[in-house]
C-alpha cells in the first residue's frame, strides 16, 4: 500500500531536515522526531509500507519496526495528513537506517481560530448579520 | 428566508460586476484615500466621508497624496449609503473556516465572507480592484478597525511575491526584527515598550513581508493587564471590548518606522532574565506560521512558502523576556545595532 501527502488541506515545509506541517482544514500543526522525518520523506517518494519497514532496523526486532511504522502510518491517515494512493514511479533502493519510535507531535492551540461562527440571524436580503 | 439564486450557477466574475456596479451606484462622488505599502500605492474609494473617518486611522501613516496606483480598493456600507445588497448566490452551507466560500473563487478572483465581522472581501487579480463592503460601518469590530483590509491586502501582496505575517517588528531604518508567537507570548508588550526606547516600530500585531518588512498598521491591540506595564501609551479609561486599540499616529509619529531590512527572527518567551538564544529555522516556522495561517482570512500555501523562505534567509532567536522591561528594548537595539554594523550599513 502507498500513500500520498494530503494536499491541499495539508501544506508543509521542510527545514534543514525538520519537517512543518500545517491542516489548514483543522487549525491543527505538527511536527516530527527524527524517523517520523524518513518516514515522512518516503511517503512523498510513494515507497509502499513493506519498503518502509525494511528501510529500518533496530535490536528490538522486525516486529517492532513494522508495529512502529504501521502505527505511526494509521496515525497520519486517522489525522488526514496522508491517504491511500497507487503510484508506479522508480523507486531507488533505501539504505538501512537505525529505528526508534516514529512521534507526531500534534499542536491544538490554535484549532479554535477555525472555528465557523454560527449564523444567528441574517438580513432581508440573506446576507449574515454580525453578532 | 429564500435565497435568490439565478438560473445556472453564477460566475464569480458575474456577481463581481453586480456588485461593482452597486458601488458606482451608492457612491457616485466616493471620497478617495491614497496609502503605499512595499512601493506601491493604493486607491481606496470610501462610498462617503463618514465611512473614512471611522476606517482609516489605522492607516493614516501609509497615507499619500493623489497619485497613479496599483490597487483600487471600493469601500461601502448598506446602512450610511441607505442602500440594498444584491442576495449573496450562495447558501448558509457554503460558508468555510477563515472565510471561504465554497466553489466560489478561481485564478482571478478570491473572496471571502468574515461571519464574526460580517464583512465581505472581493478581489479581481486581473483589474486589480478590490470590493469591501459590510452591512453597517457602525458595527464593524474593533479588531477590524484596528487592522483594515486584511484579506484583500494579502490577496494582493501575495501577487506582489509577499505576505502580510501575524508579527511584531521594530528596529531602525537599517534594519530590524520580526517578533513572532501566539498571543500571550509578550510580542505585543516587546513592540511597544520600543516606543519608549532607541528602536522605531513598524508593527504590533500585522506587517508585511517582501524583501524588507512593510508596517501595515499604526494600532495595537493590547489587553488592558499589560497596557498598565506600558505607561508611557497614556492607557485610555478601559472598556468593555476584550482588549484596549490604541492608535500610535500621530501621538508616536517620530518613533514609527515604513519599512526596514530584516535582521532576525526573534520568539518572545517569558522567562527569568532578558537573553537571546539561538534556534532553528523549523522552530522559527512554528512561531510564526500557523498564527498566521490560521488567522488571516484566505492565506494561501504561497504566503506559507515566503514564510518558510524567510526563515531559512535570517537568523532566529528565542529573546527571553526578563520583568526589566526597557532592558528587552536594550537588548534588540544591541543585536540590530550589532548586525547593521556587520553588514556595514
Amino acid at each position: 500500500m502507498q500513500f500520498r501527502i494530503n494536499t491541499p488541506p495539508i501544506i508543509y515545509e521542510i527545514l534543514d531536515g525538520e519537517a512543518v506541517i500545517l491542516n489548514l482544514d483543522k487549525g491543527i500543526y505538527y511536527s516530527l522526531n527524527e524517523v517520523g522525518k524518513e518516514i515522512w520523506r518516503q511517503i512523498g517518494a510513494h515507497y509502499t509500507w513493506q519498503e518502509m519497514v525494511d528501510s529500518f532496523h533496530s535490536d528490538q526486532g522486525e516486529e517492532f519496526v513494522k508495529n512502529g511504522v504501521l502505527a505511526f502510518l494509521t496515525q497520519l491517515e486517522e489525522e488526514k495528513i496522508i491517504v491511500e494512493d497507487k503510484n508506479d514511479s522508480v523507486r531507488e533502493k533505501l539504505t538501512k537506517k537505525p529505528f526508534n519510535t516514529p512521534h507526531l507531535q500534534i499542536y491544538h492551540d490554535m484549532k479554535d481560530l477555525l472555528l465557523l461562527d454560527p449564523i444567528h440571524e441574517v438580513d432581508q436580503a440573506g446576507w449574515p448579520v454580525a453578532p | 428566508m429564500k435565497w435568490i439564486r439565478q438560473d445556472g450557477p453564477l460566475r464569480p466574475e458575474a456577481f463581481f460586476e453586480i456588485l461593482y456596479a452597486k458601488f458606482q451606484e451608492v457612491a457616485p462622488n466616493p471620497s478617495p484615500y491614497f496609502i503605499g505599502i512595499n512601493n506601491k500605492k493604493i486607491k481606496l474609494l470610501f462610498a462617503n466621508d463618514l465611512f473614512l473617518k471611522h476606517f482609516t486611522p489605522a492607516l493614516e501613516h501609509l497615507r499619500m497624496d493623489d497619485c497613479e496606483t496599483e490597487l483600487t480598493i471600493c469601500l461601502w456600507d448598506s446602512h450610511s449609503t441607505g442602500s440594498t445588497m444584491p442576495a449573496p448566490p450562495w447558501t448558509h452551507d457554503d460558508y468555510l473556516p477563515r472565510g471561504g466560500i465554497r466553489g466560489w473563487e478561481n485564478e482571478r478572483f478570491s473572496i471571502s465572507f468574515q461571519l464574526g465581522s460580517s464583512i465581505l472581501s472581493f478581489y479581481d487579480k486581473e483589474r486589480n480592484i478590490a470590493l469591501f463592503w459590510t452591512s453597517d460601518l457602525r458595527t464593524i469590530p474593533y479588531w477590524e478597525r484596528g487592522a483594515p483590509l486584511l484579506a484583500i491586502l494579502q490577496w494582493w501582496g501575495e501577487q506582489q511575491g509577499g505576505s502580510i505575517i501575524h508579527a511584531g517588528a521594530v528596529g531602525t531604518k537599517e534594519g530590524g526584527v520580526l517578533l513572532v508567537g501566539k498571543g500571550g507570548s509578550g510580542k505585543s508588550t516587546t513592540a511597544l515598550s520600543s516606543l519608549n526606547s532607541s528602536l522605531f516600530y513598524a508593527a504590533d500585531d500585522y506587517c508585511f513581508v517582501s524583501k524588507e518588512v512593510w508596517s501595515l498598521y499604526t494600532s495595537a491591540k493590547v489587553d488592558w493587564k499589560t497596557l498598565k506595564k506600558l505607561p508611557h501609551l497614556n492607557p485610555p479609561p478601559e472598556t468593555n471590548e476584550e482588549k484596549a486599540l490604541l492608535f500610535l499616529y500621530p501621538t508616536w509619529k517620530e518613533r514609527l518606522v515604513a519599512h526596514f531590512p530584516l535582521r532576525a527572527i526573534f520568539i518572545p518567551r517569558i522567562a527569568q532574565e532578558t537573553k537571546l538564544i539561538p534556534c532553528s529555522a523549523a522552530e522559527a516556522l512554528i512561531a510564526l506560521a500557523p498564527s498566521t495561517m490560521f488567522q488571516l482570512p484566505r492565506a494561501s500555501k504561497r504566503a506559507f512558502e515566503t514564510m518558510a523562505n524567510l526563515t531559512r534567509s535570517i537568523p532566529a532567536y528565542y529573546l527571553n523576556l526578563g520583568p526589566n522591561i526597557p532592558e528587552v528594548s536594550e537588548t534588540i537595539a544591541e543585536f540590530v545595532n550589532d548586525q547593521c554594523h556587520y553588514s556595514g550599513v
